[in-house]
């Protein structure tokens, strides 16, 4: 139960956009607020269910993206979306 | 997609996934804290986009319909159609739609269930047991590393 918030997504932004100041993280945060924004509404709406971890991504301008467990491998392959898990971007990212 | 709390079948039978949107700790730490002007923006957001939903929701509430008789486990008929009626929440003025939406995003802020639900999918899960590994190994068998 305490790993979920050790997955340091903040961390994960700073690394791949620049620090808190910069546009490109501001921008990309920009993003993931407004799809988030969206996307909760519609997970509330509809009762998307099963939206652990392993099903939600990030694209790579900061959007979220849900995906489904069969959805999962085709996207990442089509968008190289990055999985939301810390331990996963820990070996994706660099 | 399911549109029924109740019945979505999970591996081991669980069902206590919140019944809001998933809203977790590093999410909101991403915004700027709770406080921040981040969060207030997703909040406002929020609000903005259920109230835009609300108009829709007979035409929404009609194309799932369409799909009651399908038989597939998400839907389990009237009651399927009204607990989604309900979530539209129709019979309130905007201004108490607002702070409805509000009510909300607070009860999926950080919610327990979440959690814990993450922390099952991780333990319970073999292909996630091998993702969480991976991290410190050089084998990784994982499509989404190997991408």
């Amino acid at each position: 139960m305490g790993r979920a918030k050790v997955n340091d997504l903040q961390g994960f932004f700073v690394s791949k956009y620049g620090g808190e100041d910069s546009v490109a993280y501001q921008k990309a945060r920009l993003n993931f607020i407004q799809s988030m924004a969206a996307y909760s509404v519609a997970c509330y709406i509809l009762q998307i269910k099963d939206r652990h971890n392993g099903n939600i991504m990030i694209d790579g301008e900061g959007h979220i993206i849900h995906v489904g467990q069969s959805h999962t491998s085709a996207l990442a392959d089509q968008f190289r979306v990055l999985n939301i898990r810390r331990q996963t971007l820990a070996s994706c990212s660099t | 997609m399911c549109t029924d709390v109740k019945a979505h079948p999970r591996p081991g039978g669980v069902k206590f996934e919140p019944s809001s949107f998933k809203l977790n700790h590093e999410m909101v730490v991403l915004m700027g804290g709770r406080n921040s002007q981040g969060y207030a923006l997703f909040q406002q957001l929020c609000v903005a986009a259920f109230l835009a939903l609300r108009p829709h929701a007979p035409q929404l509430i009609a194309t799932v319909q369409l799909m009651l008789g399908t038989g597939l486990p998400s839907f389990k008929g009237e009651g399927t159609i009204r607990r989604l009626r309900d979530r539209f929440a129709l019979g309130i003025s905007e201004r108490q739609a607002a702070d409805f939406m509000i009510a909300v995003v607070k009860n999926a802020h950080e919610n327990v269930r979440s959690t814990v639900y993450d922390e099952f999918q991780r333990v319970s899960t073999y292909s996630f047991g091998a993702r969480a590994s991976c991290a410190g190994s050089d084998v990784c068998g994982d499509p989404i590393c190997a991408s």
